[in-house]
């Protein structure tokens, strides 16, 4: 069992960037045979609206790279306090070496410096926040987590089941060592059973790429998709939502001993507004503790959604303490959550990715 | 919840005037899509704790078999 309390740990703040291109879904009809019935049901039902791309240069790496510029200066630090980079990612600049290191080279780290990549999706914030808290309580004293994805580099435009739900985006942390900081909670879970319903099939070492594993394919209701892009079972994934994500809020909840009443947000990962909104009624948790319609501002942001949840919309509330529920649920199967005080935690609303010159 | 509350329930999924049947085939209908499909797995899983799978849509042909899948 992978439940942990964790002592002296603190997020210093947080900032997000996303991709250069914003694509509105009421533009996209054409991928819909124009049915406009269709369209007005699934923006109302699932919230499709605005999500961003990258372009064909800028990667998960870049985007992370900005986050975490914009966060040092705003927070003051010198780079050189921070000890450790950790980067979750599952598109990364490299097969090797990690984006970690990337970073390390772009931002001119020392040699003192770790770097370590974390292969997560959709949970990769919270299994992020729980291996830098571990690092935090083996010596090191800062560490810069950042989280993000670039899924519209493996989607297929002609694949509705997925093209349409993600936004690329990258997030960036401080997490701090820091004796005054409340006990933290985590519980993380997986089940590999699941790794057929949410993955890139061919393109690695198991099945190496070929024309074959090259070829668009459609499959019974229309979607086009070769065999090296993304591809999400949806049915069985909002089943497996469905079942273990109430059952883990409850057991974090009881695990820390909170109630539902004594946490101030809950910020779960915004897969689409029916998932979140579909669980928060399952649980009686009342929206405005909640955000749950993030997901139509910027689409599914993978391991940076949860940073992006609470710098788009609790940026301005972490003046006096408050206790955050955090859970992210995903690829692998991999789930994960946790409970944290945030305390003049400083959140910079998301913004654009700008390519500097 | 009986069988004719079932129905209205499921008239509200579909999101359809349509009076609907107990024998009347899911397939047929047109609103029966993917997002039908969602919410019924939501309101099966929320009103009878029962989960329904990919494999299991599969075999449901009718309301009714949906129905029964519920207990009811």
């Amino acid at each position: 069992m992978a439940n942990a309390k964790i002592k002296n740990i603190k997020i210093k703040g947080m900032s997000v960037v996303l991709g250069e291109n914003e694509v509105k879904f009421e533009n996209e009809p054409h991928f819909y045979n124009n049915d406009t019935v269709q369209l007005a049901k699934l923006k109302k039902m699932i919230g499709f609206d605005t999500r961003y791309t990258t372009n064909f240069q800028t990667t998960t790496a870049d985007l992370c790279e900005q986050a975490a510029k914009i966060l040092i200066s705003k927070l003051g630090i010198d780079k050189n306090s921070i000890d450790g980079i950790v980067f979750a990612t599952q598109t990364p600049d490299y097969y090797m070496p990690g984006n970690a290191h990337v970073i390390h080279r772009n931002l001119g780290f020392s040699k003192e410096t770790l770097s370590v990549d974390l292969e997560f999706g959709c949970s990769g914030f919270v299994y992020g926040l729980f291996i830098s808290a571990s690092m935090l309580n083996s010596g090191l004293k800062r560490i810069l987590l950042l989280t993000g994805d670039t899924l519209s580099k493996l989607t297929n435009p002609k694949d509705r089941t997925v093209t349409p739900l993600f936004c690329d985006t990258g997030s960036a942390a401080i997490i701090d060592y820091d004796e005054n900081a409340k006990e933290s909670y985590f519980i993380l879970k997986s089940d590999g059973k699941g790794i057929n319903s949410m993955l890139q099939p061919a393109g690695a070492y198991r099945v190496p790429s070929t024309e074959e594993t090259r070829k668009d394919i459609p499959d019974k209701d229309g979607n086009v998709r070769n065999q090296e892009n993304f591809y999400m079972n949806g049915l069985e994934i909002f089943n497996f939502t469905l079942t273990e994500q109430p059952k883990l809020l409850n057991e974090i909840l009881e695990f820390s001993g909170n109630t539902k009443e004594n946490i101030d947000y809950f910020v779960l990962h915004q897969a689409n507004v029916y998932i979140v909104e579909t669980i928060l009624k399952k649980l009686n948790i009342p929206f405005e503790k909640a955000p749950s319609r993030v997901f139509e501002k910027y689409g599914n942001q993978n391991s940076a959604s949860i940073p992006s949840a609470i710098c788009s919309e609790l940026y301005d509330k972490f003046r006096e303490t408050k206790k955050v529920l955090m859970q992210g649920y995903g690829i692998g199967l991999s789930w994960g959550a946790c409970i944290m005080d945030f305390e003049n935690t400083i959140c910079i609303q998301p913004q654009i990715y700008r390519r500097e010159e | 919840m009986n069988k004719s509350e079932f129905l209205e329930k499921m008239k509200d999924i579909l999101q359809t005037d349509e009076e609907l049947k107990l024998d009347m085939e899911l397939d047929s209908l047109t609103e029966w899509d993917s997002l039908s499909k969602l919410a019924t797995v939501a309101f099966l899983d929320s009103d009878f704790e029962v989960k329904i799978t990919f494999n299991d849509f599969r075999k449901i042909k009718t309301i009714d078999d949906l129905a029964k899948k519920a207990g009811i």
